[in-house]
């Protein structure tokens, strides 16, 4: 039998849980073509979760579970797998590097990458005080941004926006908020902000040497996925004008 | 009133132009400046962006001013040159940080000056510039500013309290080059701040009083040399950046291939390649010398002046002291692997934790980090080499080489193939 859970982290644990304790087959996340397969579907259990999480956290320590975690987050079809057999050769001392741990560690290599690149790559534009930033990042990545930027803006209020999931956090009064947003927003801004974009782009055009000029080195650091929103490269305008 | 105005624009696009060629460190994480800063920076090294010429941009690299009193022949805001011209003020700049940093587009400030009017003024207006990031924004994002050579060494000092990183340029690698090129600065006169700041770092002092742990540069300072615009050899830059880190505790000293901006009879034409190559294999050596425990002395002397730009300087050194080589994996110590080519500071440490403990292979070897290509020609491990031949130091250096070499053409300019 085949445990299937709703997507969640929280399911994952819980699924976890129930397969160590039933002796089940394997764990896959719901989805509708599985029908061919024997599952069984899953529902969180928020206790069993948080005992998953407890013992984890017990006998393997931090690292593991931010381990597990960056895994789940990754998009891949067999994370689950990886993750039971990760979690296997961790009980079995099975201290050698193999297979797992190498998709596991690729997993948060992948993730930690994609973080960092965001808390340089994300830009913020002023609405009338708020601070709001959009991206479309290839992982759900939002919530593990915002302890970088809780202290980089200061406590200022901001909002981050994931248009790949229609997810967007808010941060106000030290909280976080992570809303599901089911219809486009549209976001307007005034002059003064319209200007210090242009004096942006003015520096970011001006500060590089024509003599050096290297556009495959920069395409490699900055790849074209990352500059849809990036002002330096036109991405808000173009998409104002589209709109 | 409004600080950023319309003029702001036209004077960003000179000042930024102007401040192109200014070799700036990437934000090193050196702390939050400010408990409880309203910004407060949380992070090493963060790249915003990456301009046309594949460099980072991660601080708001600008001249204060690019009116000058100097005529140094090599820069291109020298006093004669016919250059559009432009000053912000200390408002104005500071506001323009603050609005581009809480925007996320950069992590700090870089902020250099051409001397106008006299140094102590130019500083000034440096200084007034960084108290008001610190104090009326609470900016707490990373700060390198200029120490001007010539400037009040108390205006030095109380930049150096609100900066993270301060940096005096040493302009070129000799003495006589200075005086040649620019002859209204003295090499005393730039190495004054430079020793007065070191002399302050390096006191061990209290906390509370300014010691290397305080606020006082906690980056370190640095400095910047202007490559292939004089006749300096490498060996005499690697000369000036050893007395410079080890009398002056420099934390970095950054090597900028001249750019030919201005004509000349004492500069290189103004159609000369600029010697990317040759600023490459500097760093490559400076690197050496702070992190590989080399000695300046031991990659260059007075006979062999110059790197071979076709091999790294530790190939190079490998080759030359070939009598070295090669090296038993298994026995030797951390330092002695940093010497062998191909080996970096990490896949040493690694050998190191993982010969202990497990039988090493090359295989092994390989997914440790050591880039055996260059490596198979220096090591041995457990007493065998995985060189089928034994090669000399002649033959290293042809198969090393990056030199690429061309396929000659059969015909000739007619087309016609060559008898």
């Amino acid at each position: 039998m085949i445990i299937c859970y709703d997507n969640t982290f929280e399911g994952l644990l819980s699924a976890l849980y129930t397969y160590y304790t039933t002796g089940a087959e394997s764990i896959l996340a719901s989805s509708s073509d599985l029908f061919l397969l024997d599952t069984q579907l899953h529902q969180t259990n928020m206790l069993h979760a948080a005992k998953t999480r407890d013992r984890l956290l017990l006998k393997f320590g931090v690292e593991v579970y931010e381990n597990i975690y960056y895994a789940f987050i990754y998009d891949a079809i067999d994370k689950e797998n990886s993750i039971i057999e990760y979690i296997n050769s961790l009980i079995n001392k099975n201290i050698c590097y193999n297979e797992a741990m190498h998709k596991i560690y690729s997993y948060k290599r992948a993730i930690i990458n994609a973080i960092n690149r965001y808390h340089g790559f994300l830009r913020f534009i002023d609405i009338g005080g708020f601070l709001y930033a959009k991206y479309e990042p290839a992982y759900d990545i939002t919530i593990l941004l915002t302890d970088f930027f809780d202290t980089r803006l200061g406590g200022s209020t901001y909002m981050i926006h994931d248009l790949s999931r229609s997810n967007l956090l808010l941060y106000k009064d030290k909280q976080h908020v992570l809303i599901n947003l089911k219809h486009n927003v549209e976001i307007d801004y005034n002059e003064d902000e319209t200007y210090i974009q242009t004096l942006y782009q003015a520096y970011f055009e001006n500060i590089s040497i024509k003599e050096r000029q290297n556009y495959s080195l920069q395409r490699s650091l900055f790849p074209l996925k990352y500059r849809n929103h990036a002002i330096e490269f036109d991405g808000f305008r173009n998409k104002k004008k589209d709109k | 009133m409004k600080l950023i105005t319309e003029n702001t624009l036209e004077k960003l696009k000179i000042l930024s132009d102007a401040a192109k060629y200014d070799a700036s460190c990437a934000s090193s994480f050196t702390g939050p400046s400010q408990k409880h800063a309203m910004h407060s920076y949380n992070g090493s090294g963060i790249c915003h962006s990456y301009t046309s010429d594949g460099r980072c941009v991660s601080l708001l690299k600008v001249l204060f001013t690019n009116k000058c009193i100097y005529n140094c022949m090599y820069c291109v805001n020298k006093i004669s040159n016919d250059c559009k011209r432009a000053s912000f003020n200390s408002e104005e700049l500071a506001a323009l940080t603050h609005e581009f940093y809480r925007r996320n587009y950069i992590s700090g400030l870089f902020l250099s000056s051409a001397v106008e009017h006299s140094p102590t003024r130019t500083q000034e207006n440096i200084y007034k510039t960084l108290y008001l990031l610190r104090k009326k924004y609470t900016f707490g994002g990373y700060i390198h500013a200029k120490a001007i050579a010539g400037a009040d060494l108390s205006l030095i000092e109380s930049c150096a309290y609100l900066a993270d990183r301060m940096s005096v340029n040493i302009e070129l690698p000799s003495r006589q080059s200075l005086r040649l090129l620019a002859p209204q600065k003295s090499y005393e006169e730039i190495l004054k701040p430079i020793g007065y700041l070191c002399e302050r770092t390096t006191k061990a002092l209290p906390a509370s009083e300014g010691g290397r742990h305080s606020r006082f540069i906690p980056g370190g300072q640095s400095t910047q040399m202007i490559i292939g615009a004089s006749k300096d050899s490498d060996y005499q830059i690697l000369q000036t950046s050893k007395y410079l880190y080890q009398k002056m505790n420099l934390s970095r000293v950054t090597y900028s291939a001249y750019i030919p901006v201005n004509d000349s009879t004492l500069l290189p034409s103004i159609y000369t390649k600029i010697p990317l190559k040759r600023e490459n294999r500097l760093y490559q050596a400076d690197w050496l010398m702070r992190y590989y425990h080399f000695d300046a002395d031991e990659l260059l002397d007075e006979q062999t002046e110059n790197f071979d730009l076709n091999l790294d300087p530790k190939t190079n050194w490998a080759i030359r002291n070939y009598a070295l080589f090669p090296i038993e994996i298994t026995k030797a110590d951390y330092k002695t692997l940093l010497r062998i080519p191909g080996i970096g500071r990490r896949s040493a440490a690694r050998i190191i934790s993982f010969r202990s403990k497990a039988f090493i292979d090359y295989d092994a070897l390989k997914k440790l980090g050591v880039v055996l290509k260059r490596a198979k020609y220096f090591i041995t491990l457990n007493g065998k080499s995985i060189l089928y031949k034994n090669y000399y130091a002649e033959d290293l250096h042809l198969i090393l080489s990056d030199k690429q070499y061309k396929q000659l053409s059969f015909l000739n300019k007619e087309g016609k193939i060559l008898s």
